[in-house]
């Protein structure tokens, strides 16, 4: 592995990600959280620049960090918070569960780590929004007009949901 | 080496930015107080008041920190990060000319869109982190209305984008031949009432609405850190206009002058605009706001799109004027009719 | 380094910088500023009154809704724009599928307005 500007930046960036996705799930502040998600989210927006896929990654800021976000937070404020938002962390089944992600782990690293893996040989250059939209709107259509059926379904969920709790 | 030069860059973009908002705050107070007849600022400064900003600044600084009892303080210190840096990014990518830009970016519109996304979730964290009911009332209101005017506002850079088949800043203003606001008024307006809206200026301001909720999101917030959501405003305020000078207005395009002095121009054309529009309207109700979010800019900048792709599609050789002829159509026969029923 | 790269190092280093400059900010002022401590500075504030109740309220879900919706459409616009960039290469095909694409978000608009959802209190 060669060490050059785009290899720091994917350390800073991993590195960034990795401790944040530790703090969420160890804090028992949940705004703190929320709050350290963003930056991990941000983050990995800058790993999808680094991939050359710069559209994906400000559709990650865009919909992610701000509207993914927002959301979370309003329906964090719904369930009627405690000072602090502070949660147990602790649970009955602390040994069950250290044995199953032990047994998780064991299995990724004795099955990725020997692993060689086939290294493309093509060179990487920048997915300008053109590209994108050409893939996009031939090959991959059928599924683009499946999300917006799921964003559809969605909404209507949510909204028969909303009016429920009004009642 | 490129790591210096972006550094450089950076520092004289955050020079040429502060100059202009020094010089944009006291250009407001001033045209606030002509069009109410009054002087404004007068004193400070052997001139008219010029040193005002400096003072404030310095005041600002002087203050004492208060950081409320029960909040959750280091939220509290990050919230202006959020909402700044973002902010700053974004100007980055404004072209004063054909090849004058720091940043130049095939995706250079939607990065704009992108970094103003932050604002929503910087917002919540200084009011969550004020321990204010106020606060958080405030920044749960204003959230929901930049969310709200953050769609119009993207769909109408959207259909700018389809006219000039790219989202490159640069080549947008290039393939302007009559300025876009002739040929997409519809676009036009609705992208100026929902910048307006986004930057929680008047008569869209109850997020700051000082009778109101005092000051919304930022009530605890003292001295420095409210200097900073102040200017953070005011760097918004730059990168709003520059983006409707350049996607509508024609950016740097212009007979004689060089480009970037006609940049400039539409800039300071536009700011006078708003600060005018500031001082003259009254404030709009928060059901009315998002009425008008919803119900109007919504399904009119959807519309928009929709004519604007039938008529490229459709009429390949003509389109933009049939494309300005359609909507200006439909902007007179609205003015008409609104004009009619609202006596 | 391509220019690709190039462009979003100068990104970063003007987060960097922005960083920086709001950090010396407030350092400045953190040095030049007063620093009298006392209790009732800390509570919060309410135009001068004692403040009452707690710091919470039960919200409406009307926020929640809102931002939903937000997100939906939020979506939708982050498919429109690589469409609007290659709508008039592929033809009136793409034009009809981002019509159908609109149409059906439209009708959970709709849906929305009918319900009464879209009134903010």
């Amino acid at each position: 592995m060669t060490v050059n500007g785009p290899t720091i930046a994917f350390l800073i960036l991993a590195s960034l990600i990795l401790s944040a996705a530790v703090y969420i799930v160890t804090t028992r502040n949940i705004m703190h959280a929320v709050f350290v998600h963003l930056l991990a989210l941000s983050s990995v927006s800058g790993i999808y620049i680094l991939l050359y896929a710069q559209f994906i990654a400000a559709m990650q800021v865009l919909i992610y960090a701000g509207a993914v976000t927002t959301m979370v937070l309003f329906a964090l404020m719904l369930v009627k918070p405690k000072a602090g938002m502070e949660i147990a962390l602790d649970n009955q089944q602390k040994g069950m569960a250290f044995a199953t992600a032990g047994v998780f782990l064991s299995v990724l690293l004795v099955v990725l780590v020997p692993k060689v893996w086939a290294t493309s040989q093509e060179k990487l250059t920048p997915l300008t929004v053109a590209k994108f939209g050409k893939i996009l709107f031939t090959k991959y259509v059928l599924p683009f007009e499946m999300i917006s059926v799921l964003l559809l379904v969605a909404l209507i969920g949510v909204l028969v949901l909303a009016s429920k709790e009004e009642e | 080496m490129g790591l210096l030069i972006g550094i450089g860059l950076a520092l004289l973009v955050i020079v040429l930015v502060l100059t202009h908002i020094i010089v944009f705050i006291w250009c407001e107070l001033k045209i606030f107080a002509h069009i109410m007849d009054r002087y404004g600022p007068i004193e400070t400064g052997k001139f008219h008041g010029v040193l005002q900003p400096f003072a404030d600044v310095l005041k600002l600084m002087n203050k004492e920190d208060t950081v409320p009892g029960a909040s959750d303080r280091l939220i509290f210190k990050v919230a202006p990060f959020v909402v700044f840096v973002p902010a700053f990014m974004a100007i980055g990518a404004i072209p004063l000319s054909a090849t004058l830009v720091v940043i130049n970016l095939d995706i250079g519109a939607f990065y704009i869109i992108a970094l103003s996304a932050f604002t929503f979730v910087g917002m919540i964290m200084a009011g969550w982190s004020s321990f204010n009911k106020y606060s958080l009332l405030g920044a749960f209101r204003a959230a929901g209305q930049l969310l709200s005017y953050e769609l119009p506002f993207g769909l109408t850079i959207a259909g700018v984008a389809m006219m000039a088949s790219s989202l490159n800043l640069i080549t947008i203003v290039n393939k302007q031949v009559v300025p876009n606001a002739f040929i997409q008024p519809i676009g036009f307006l609705v992208f100026v009432i929902a910048a307006e809206a986004e930057l929680s200026r008047s008569p869209f301001d109850i997020p700051h609405a000082e009778s109101e909720i005092i000051a919304g999101y930022h009530i605890e917030y003292s001295g420095m850190r409210w200097a900073l959501f102040y200017l953070a405003e005011y760097v918004s305020l730059i990168i709003l206009c520059s983006m409707t000078a350049l996607l509508f207005l024609g950016g740097f395009k212009g007979p004689i002058l060089p480009p970037p002095v006609w940049f400039l121009l539409k800039v300071y054309v536009l700011f006078f605009i708003l600060a005018w529009i500031r001082i003259t309207f009254p404030r709009v109700r928060p059901d009315q706001l998002m009425d008008l979010g919803w119900k109007v800019l919504l399904p009119a900048s959807l519309l928009n799109i929709v004519l604007t792709a039938s008529i490229i599609i459709l009429l390949p050789d003509i389109w933009p004027v049939a494309l300005a002829v359609t909507e200006f159509t439909i902007v007179i026969a609205t003015l008409i009719y609104l004009g009619r029923t609202r006596r | 380094m391509s220019e690709y790269l190039s462009a979003y190092l100068n990104v970063a280093m003007f987060a960097v910088v922005a960083f920086c400059f709001v950090a010396i900010l407030l350092g400045v002022s953190a040095v030049v500023r007063p620093k009298k401590e006392n209790p009732v500075k800390l509570e919060p504030y309410e135009c001068g009154m004692v403040p009452f109740g707690g710091a919470w309220s039960q919200f409406n879900v009307r926020f929640y809704v809102f931002a939903l919706l937000f997100l939906i459409f939020d979506v939708e616009i982050a498919f429109l724009y690589p469409w609007a960039t290659v709508f008039r290469e592929l033809g009136i095909t793409s034009l009809i599928e981002m019509l159908v694409f609109i149409f059906i978000l439209l009708l959970g608009l709709v849906y929305a307005w009918k319900k009464g959802v879209l009134k903010w209190v």
